[in-house]
């Protein structure tokens, strides 16, 4: 247990030192601080706002940094994997899921620090449309899909032995998913449907079920991407 | 009791590259085990596989009469060990990296700090202990790899080329650092092809010839067998008397004898032992009143002893190799099979 917490220590202090962090945090805390000021000034309206936020700021920013923080989870100590860590006192499993563990959870506590005070100024200094609870839901389907996009990076790195294809596929797959489970009228599992959605969710005009719904597709999701990625660093020759 | 056992340690990567071929290695507790071999011969495989950072192609590994698997973190917490080059966070300093080792080993952090600054004093980092890993030289590194292997204080040590990229004083420091743990009934692996430092250092050695395992045993019989290889001895006088009855003293084509000037070297081709060829070189060198200069039975005599298995296994694998395409009847003008073996070179050339 102490060498899961070592290195979830070790990896918590490594993302939260690297400039990855650092741009996508200031680059979601910028444009938040001028919404909530328009907000405040032009009167607009909580629920269009917030989702004018996660279409145009939040999403594609996030989508990027979450593709590169999770996707040089395993594969970005390449060289140093072997010498310096499972050589030690630590099991693959522990290793793997302290390194999931700390991306998974970085991501969704950077995400929080900037979401939570901005939907409070943004309650307080908009045109109120939204209840805590919609916007709450609203938010936690959000996290849901970034954690998933998490997961499927770092499979990613887990299955790729360089940095730059894993990212890239991250991206592309993202990217391409939306409208492929558009196509197949897959609208659940559709990250583009699920955004556009945002403005009536936040409005607390759709069912809190079909929210819930949406979470637990993300979750399972995120499951059914990480069970593969344990299994097969669990195997790999290093 | 042995603390490393393998049994026909078999690793093929990718269906193509046979890095170890049936590997038996036994190296038992309190023991300081020398594997020798040229680059490629598998000695950072074998100890890739037994640290459980690959899985075996066949075979089976046990490290304290336990199998080792990559997930027994129980069993790698009873060893240290020290890759070669090793790598390691850049961004760390050698304190903090200790202090992960320690986490990751499960010490307290009170104990990781004593144990750090001892280490780090016994492989001269202290000095540099604050400043970040990146900066570090080959040698620097190398010794902070020996200060993370014995960390967690393990009862097995696992060095991979432990003197690379030292000064002579650091060779030195580490070659004493062995020596002290094994006295301190710790047991050691350390690969090398350094085979100065495994005559200082080791009790057993092994030689590792692409990837089968071509001796094992103690240091004093693979001295004992180096030393029986040759005689070097320089005489002045009735120098053709003594050439003359020279070959008296043994039985044809079991000695050769080089003569350069009033200097003769005398290279023993197995049967004979270095003791009673001696005896009798000696009484020679009385009856025919020659003055000795002096008389020295190999110089660099592991590295020969080394030179010469590797030697005698590529020939005998050449050998093999004919049989085994003879046996599989390819001789009916589909390969010639050539064989050329001499004490120099032994080579097989197939003219499909």
């Amino acid at each position: 247990m102490q060498a899961f917490l070592t290195i979830l220590k070790y990896d918590f202090r490594q993302l939260s030192q690297s400039w990855v962090s650092r741009i996508w945090i200031l680059v979601l805390t910028v444009p938040a601080i001028f919404l909530i000021f328009l907000a405040n000034y032009e009167n607009e309206l909580v629920s269009e706002t917030m989702a004018f936020y996660t279409t145009t700021v939040l999403m594609p920013t996030s989508g990027l940094a979450i593709a590169v923080l999770s996707a040089s989870s395993i594969n970005g100590e390449s060289g140093i994997i072997a010498d310096s860590i499972l050589s030690r006192a630590i099991t693959r499993s522990e290793y793997v899921c302290a390194k999931i563990l700390s991306r998974i959870g970085f991501i969704l506590i950077t995400y929080s620090v900037i979401i939570i005070p901005f939907s409070y100024f943004m309650l307080r200094y908009g045109v109120n449309d939204s209840t805590e609870s919609s916007v709450f839901l609203g938010w936690i389907i959000v996290g849901s899909i970034l954690t998933s996009v998490a997961a499927f990076g770092i499979l990613m790195s887990v299955l790729f032995a360089s940095l730059l294809p894993a990212v890239l596929l991250v991206l592309l797959t993202v990217s391409l998913s939306s409208a492929l489970m558009q196509f197949l009228g897959l609208d659940l599992l559709s990250i583009s449907v699920t955004i556009q959605q945002l403005p009536e969710i936040f409005r607390g005009e759709t069912f809190t079920s079909e929210g819930i719904q949406i979470i637990t597709i993300f979750l399972a999701l995120t499951a059914i991407l990480l069970f593969p990625a344990i299994f097969i660093f669990g195997k790999k020759d290093l | 009791m042995s603390v490393i056992q393998t049994s026909d340690l078999t690793k093929i990567y990718d269906n193509r590259y046979i890095a170890l071929n049936a590997l038996n290695l036994n190296v038992e507790k309190g023991s300081i085990f020398g594997l020798v071999g040229p680059n490629g011969a598998g000695k950072s495989t074998t100890f890739r596989l037994l640290l459980g950072l690959q899985k075996p192609t066949a075979g089976s590994i046990s490290l304290f009469n336990e199998p080792m698997t990559p997930e027994r973190a129980d069993i790698r917490r009873r060893l240290g060990y020290l890759p070669t080059n090793p790598n390691f966070p850049k961004h760390m300093t050698p304190i903090t990296y200790l202090e992960f080792v320690g986490g990751v080993l499960g010490l307290d952090a009170r104990r990781a700090k004593i144990q750090l600054v001892r280490l780090l004093d016994s492989v001269d980092l202290s000095a540099i202990a604050s400043q970040p890993i990146k900066g570090f030289s080959t040698g620097m590194n190398t010794r902070l790899g020996i200060a993370a292997a014995l960390m967690g204080d393990p009862e097995l040590i696992i060095l991979d080329e432990p003197t690379s990229g030292l000064d002579p004083a650091g060779r030195k420091q580490t070659i004493e650092l062995i020596r002290e743990l094994a006295g301190r009934n710790r047991t050691v692996i350390i690969a090398t092809h350094i085979l100065a430092d495994v005559e200082r250092a080791c009790s057993d050695v092994g030689i590792l010839s692409h990837g089968r395992m071509i001796y094992s045993g103690p240091m004093a019989e693979m001295r004992r067998l180096a030393r029986q290889g040759n005689i070097h001895l320089e005489i002045e006088g009735n120098i053709g008397s003594f050439e003359q009855q020279i070959h008296t003293l043994d039985t044809p084509g079991t000695v050769t004898y080089e003569k350069i000037g009033s200097e003769f070297k005398i290279t023993l081709l197995g049967t004979e032992t270095l003791s009673e060829y001696m005896h009798r070189i000696l009484g020679l060198i009385d009856k025919t009143g020659v003055d000795l200069h002096f008389i020295r039975s190999g110089e660099d005599e592991i590295e020969e002893a080394f030179l010469r298995r590797l030697e005698d296994d590529r020939t005998r694998g050449a050998l093999r190799a004919a049989s085994w395409l003879n046996n599989q009847g390819l001789e009916n003008n589909d390969i010639d099979v050539q064989i050329k073996v001499d004490s120099n070179n032994a080579s097989l050339s197939d003219n499909t």
